[in-house]
């Protein structure tokens, strides 16, 4: 994961990248701001600033619930040390903390980048354990699917049915 | 060819005195601040500035002027600074270096100055500058970890220098900022110890015995800060300043705003009070009740990521989107489809902070 988040975290202006888990884990890459202003902010804590923001984005869903509204993709909170851009995926949270004084504008469009290119090798990790196939405690079901995918499909009957 | 620049550069000046004698505009005031400055004669720039402001009070230019031009002078000092303590660090060098930056809200900086100084010279002054720091950096944070390091800070300080009421006195103000009365009170019998009889002491030592009664202890007055995000002097200012700007009233503005294309709701608040515009009846309370818990939660996440006061948090999903912006002490917010343009950011912005007379309820 940390090869998608570190173009993200090379952008000028960004002070942190992070990926949360909807089970609160982080994984966190600091970033290299441009500005040389050195009035930074330190986020030591990556596990408190993860577990912060996901608790916060659960109460605006809660918050939003009130005018039956679903729950926010993309979140921005200005701040007067620093900007805080939340963008919500299946599972989990792209977390980018910017300079004080830069927009999310620009960000937005390489986030959501970062996001498809996670989601892409989530399911290609998905798609690798279902062909190495699944621990023997649990049924075989994708190889009768398949089998009954390729008759559909037209064709001959596959040997030994 | 710096000669040439030079000669350029002074006759630019001589043009600019003579335009602001001819026509003694703002703008004339600032054209003749800006060539003082880009000829490096800052202190003689903010002085035409300081002039020019005092004759048109207010302008936003000369403002500016005076701002970039401050901080320019900040920024100049700041490198010889560095530069100086490069070549001879000492004491005096550090204690300007840490004061100019807190002067420019470089606070990590300031912080990192002082530790420098404390690490080289094992000075008590530098635990006091740090103390100084810290306080500074929770007045401007509020949240309960920085009053909790300011604090322990503090109390080094008292250690390394018993008989200096500095640090009691900065431990005195931060207490009855948040107004940790008792605490105040007890700061306030230390430095009557040091300075007996005086008189403003004495005075102050007295409101604190009164208010000191079933006041919250420093934890839970540190708490109360991080929820609310408000001091407890915040109250007093902002009367005072009430009394000082005329009241605006926000509804003609809130129904400009809702008008616009695809906007389904503008809600103005302060104190406990929520004007709606666009929605009616329940679904106007619920409105207003979701976009004050949006701010309070926002503030509340800020201060505990060390993020400092919010200005603006922005919610975008299958709803359309969701905008609010806050003042000191009020919040105006604007539910509409699609994204919310710069415009109406702006007009948000405008809305928020103007301190608006919320007499009655409109839903």
């Amino acid at each position: 994961m940390i090869e998608v988040l570190e173009p993200l975290a090379q952008l000028p202006g960004v002070l942190l990248v992070a990926l949360v888990s909807h089970d609160g884990v982080p994984v966190a890459v600091p970033g290299a701001p441009a500005s040389g202003n050195d009035e930074n902010l330190a986020f030591g804590d990556t596990e408190a600033l993860a577990a912060l923001s996901a608790g916060w984005l659960n109460e605006l869903s809660e918050s939003l619930g009130l005018l039956s509204c679903d729950s926010p993709r993309r979140v921005v909170l200005r701040a007067a040390r620093g900007t805080l851009l939340l963008l919500r995926t299946s599972g989990a949270v792209l977390l980018v903390v910017l300079e004080a004084g830069l927009g999310p504008d620009e960000l937005w469009l390489p986030m959501e980048g970062s996001v498809a290119r996670i989601q892409r090798i989530l399911r290609g990790m998905g798609e690798a354990s279902a062909d190495a196939g699944p621990p023997s405690a649990l049924p075989r079901e994708p190889e009768t699917q398949r089998t009954s995918l390729s008759l559909e499909s037209g064709g001959e009957e596959p040997s030994g049915k | 060819m710096k000669l040439v620049r030079k000669i350029l550069s002074h006759s630019r000046v001589r043009q600019a005195k003579r335009r602001l004698a001819a026509d003694p505009s703002p703008m004339s005031y600032a054209a003749l601040g800006r060539e003082l400055a880009w000829e490096g004669k800052t202190d003689e720039a903010l002085r035409v500035c300081g002039e020019g402001l005092q004759a048109f009070p207010g302008n936003p230019e000369l403002a500016r002027l005076l701002d970039r031009t401050r901080r320019a002078n900040r920024e100049s000092r700041l490198g010889e600074l560095k530069r100086e303590l490069r070549e001879a660090p000492r004491p005096a060098v550090y204690r300007e270096m840490c004061e100019v930056l807190l002067e420019s809200d470089q606070l990590m900086r300031a912080e990192e100055c002082a530790l420098e100084w404390l690490a080289n010279t094992d000075d008590a002054e530098a635990v006091l500058m740090h103390a100084q720091v810290c306080v500074q950096r929770f007045l401007v944070d509020r949240g309960r970890e920085a009053g909790r390091r300011a604090l322990e800070i503090l109390d080094e300080s008292i250690r390394a220098m018993e008989r200096d009421p500095r640090p009691w006195t900065m431990r005195m103000e931060l207490s009855s900022r948040i107004g940790a009365w008792a605490e105040a009170r007890h700061c306030a019998g230390r430095l009557l110890e040091l300075s007996p009889g005086d008189p403003s002491l004495e005075g102050r030592y007295r409101t604190f015995s009164s208010l000191a009664e079933g006041a919250p202890c420093i934890d839970q007055a540190l708490r109360e800060v991080e929820r609310t995000g408000r001091l407890a002097d915040d109250e007093q200012q902002q009367q005072e300043t009430r009394r000082e700007t005329r009241q605006h009233d926000v509804r003609p503005k809130l129904k400009e705003m809702a008008a616009e294309d695809g906007v389904n709701a503008v809600v103005y608040l302060r104190g406990s009070t929520a004007l709606v515009q666009g929605l009616r009846g329940a679904t106007a309370e619920r409105s207003a009740r979701a976009i004050r818990r949006i701010v309070r939660t926002g503030r509340s996440t800020a201060r505990r990521l060390g993020l400092g006061q919010v200005s603006a948090v922005q919610l975008e999903g299958s709803f359309g989107s969701i905008a609010v912006v806050t003042g000191e002490t009020d919040a105006g917010a604007m539910w509409c489809a699609g994204k919310i343009s710069r415009a109406r950011e702006r007009m948000l912005m405008n809305l928020a902070g103007v301190e608006a007379e919320t007499g009655e309820v409109e839903a």
